[in-house]
């Protein structure tokens, strides 16, 4: 009788499902890196000489890259930080009416803006010949447009933080309104207060951490996107600092075939606080991928 | 005196007008004849952009059709094969691996994922295609699928197989029988979030289709390039308009929680 051993498989079935997934997931991703490293290297590439780690020292001592690391952080920190005040208090003081007629249905609106259209149209709105500007003129606030403050490719991103934050506070809003109800939080607060809690205690011991716990990883996950950003700060932003993924691809398209390099050096350097940051995410209890019943 | 329940509604009714705006001020802007500063509202007004296009007499009308038809494409083996793939996964021993692998390439920035395949895409003539540019967005739609369909494999369904297969059926009729009527809901919203992941994308399109694929998202950015404003509003409001009956019909195709 033939005994056969643990197969890494149950089917053929299962054997090209995980394949294709290998296939389109990945093996992209770890090609990518390769090429990346091998060229930051020198290894590889049209102005290749042989193994230098040159292209390396140049990045970790050019001060272009470290402040556009900085600001890319600084935008998506303060961009989700005010994204999280603003729908904790659309969730803990006006759920009720944002969960029925115009303002419900308003909610959803701006998750049906992509990011190239919201860019535009904070610029449309906000820069010195925008719509702000033209009102604070009809009301004799300004004399004409260039005296209206910088409000898009300003030096610090208000433009940028502003198209972002008006993406994400719907979207966490009803992300927050939809865990209101489904962690009962409401019951908790009510025991809370029966044992003699005040509001402000309800709110801040009980309601905003079981919220924020339980969003955490969307909340990392968030602040992926925002430092990965790449249409807002292209119309928004300025020449310098840049936000990471401009930078990175100014280098990739210059005409000079040096900056090249540098590029792949600046995107693995990203690629690692990616990787960083999804660890950190995998590490929380919230995020399992255990069978249910 | 204004009592606090009706305070909160005028200030939630004020935060709804915000929300709104946008698709009014762009409505606005695409039929603006002139509209220079300092004026608050149009001179004048124009529906002749609105019509050329509905004529098909635009380069605009072409890029609509363009945006459809690879936003089809990717929502469509994307939603097909996430749903066939994620169930492997779902059961293999590896599970938890396999999911955590498929949130890299979807919250990766897809213009620097775009960036460190751009060698491979050249080399397999891939660049400046329609193809290309298809292939490209489901390398982020398909991961995003599969995430999404983890969810729906549980251990209630794999009995419900092992019923159906001690019962005689086979793998074909699992699937049509079993399978896609039980997930019905969930195949439409991810049909729906992952056409929208193509229909937004920018970055990654302009990188592997050089600029020659030009999709509604590329025509905005010529657009405000070309300080032509009008033009991009009108390409804006196209963009946002399918996402918008979407959300008539059903709000959950626009917001579903992602992980």
């Amino acid at each position: 009788m033939k005994i056969s051993g643990p197969t890494l498989f149950s089917s053929n079935a299962q054997a090209t499902g995980i394949l294709l997934f290998l296939l389109l997931t990945v093996a992209p991703l770890l090609m990518g890196i390769l090429y990346a490293l091998l060229y930051s290297l020198g290894i590889i590439g049209l102005m290749s000489e042989g193994v230098t780690l040159a292209y390396w020292e140049q990045t970790l001592g050019d001060t272009e890259f470290w402040l556009s690391l900085g600001y890319t952080f600084y935008i998506a920190l303060i961009t989700i930080s005010l994204t999280v005040i603003a729908a904790l208090g659309l969730t803990l003081f006006l759920k009720k009416p944002f969960q029925k007629g115009l303002p419900g249905f308003s909610l959803y609106m701006p998750l049906a803006f992509p990011a190239i259209v919201v860019a535009f149209l904070v610029f449309q709105v906000a820069s010195q010949s925008g719509l702000l500007s033209r009102i604070a003129w009809q009301l004799g606030w300004i004399s004409d447009s260039a005296t209206f403050p910088d409000l898009v490719n300003d030096t610090f991103g208000i433009g940028i933080i502003a198209a972002h934050t008006f993406m994400a506070v719907p979207f966490f809003s009803l992300y927050f309104m939809n865990l209101y109800d489904g962690e009962r939080i409401r019951g908790f607060s009510q025991v809370a207060k029966s044992l003699g809690a005040s509001r402000i205690q309800q709110l801040f011991r009980i309601e905003v951490p079981i919220l924020l716990q339980r969003a955490f990883p969307t909340i990392i996950l968030y602040t992926i996107f925002v430092l990965g950003s790449y249409e807002i700060p292209l119309i928004l932003g300025r020449q310098s600092p840049q936000m990471m993924s401009v930078l990175i691809i100014r280098k990739l398209r210059k005409f000079s075939l040096d900056t090249i390099p540098e590029a792949y050096v600046a995107a693995l350097l990203f690629l690692a606080v990616i990787i960083l940051l999804l660890i950190v995410i995998f590490k929380t209890r919230s995020f399992s991928y255990d069978l249910d019943n | 005196m204004i009592s606090t329940t009706s305070r909160f509604t005028y200030i939630a009714r004020a935060i709804a007008v915000t929300f709104l705006f946008p698709v009014a001020f762009l409505l606005l802007l695409s039929i603006s004849d002139s509209w220079i500063f300092p004026e608050v509202l149009p001179e004048s007004l124009t529906f002749e952009r609105w019509i050329s296009l509905m004529n098909g007499n635009t380069d605009l009308f072409s890029s609509l059709i363009l945006s459809l038809g690879i936003a089809f494409s990717v929502a469509t083996i994307s939603t097909f094969g996430g749903f066939y793939v994620s169930k492997h996964l779902a059961y293999h021993p590896k599970r938890n691996l396999w999911m955590r692998l498929s949130y890299f390439p979807f919250v990766l920035s897809p213009i620097i994922y775009a960036a460190l395949l751009y060698f491979y895409f050249i080399r397999a003539g891939l660049t400046g295609n329609m193809l290309g540019v298809i292939l490209g967005q489901l390398l982020i739609a398909f991961p995003y699928s599969v995430i999404l369909f983890s969810g729906f494999w549980s251990k209630r369904i794999q009995n419900m197989e092992q019923l159906v297969k001690t019962l005689g059926g086979s793998r074909w009729q699992t699937y049509r029988r079993v399978f896609l009527p039980m997930a019905q809901g969930l195949l439409l919203v991810c049909f729906f979030q992952t056409f929208l992941i193509s229909w937004f994308e920018y970055g990654l399109t302009t990188l592997i289709g050089v600029g020659k694929v030009q999709t509604l998202t590329l025509k905005v950015f010529q657009y405000i390039n070309e300080a032509n404003f009008y033009n991009a509003a009108l390409s804006s409001s196209l963009l946002v308009l399918p996402p918008i009956i979407l959300l008539y019909f059903n709000k959950k195709y626009l917001f579903k929680k992602r992980w």
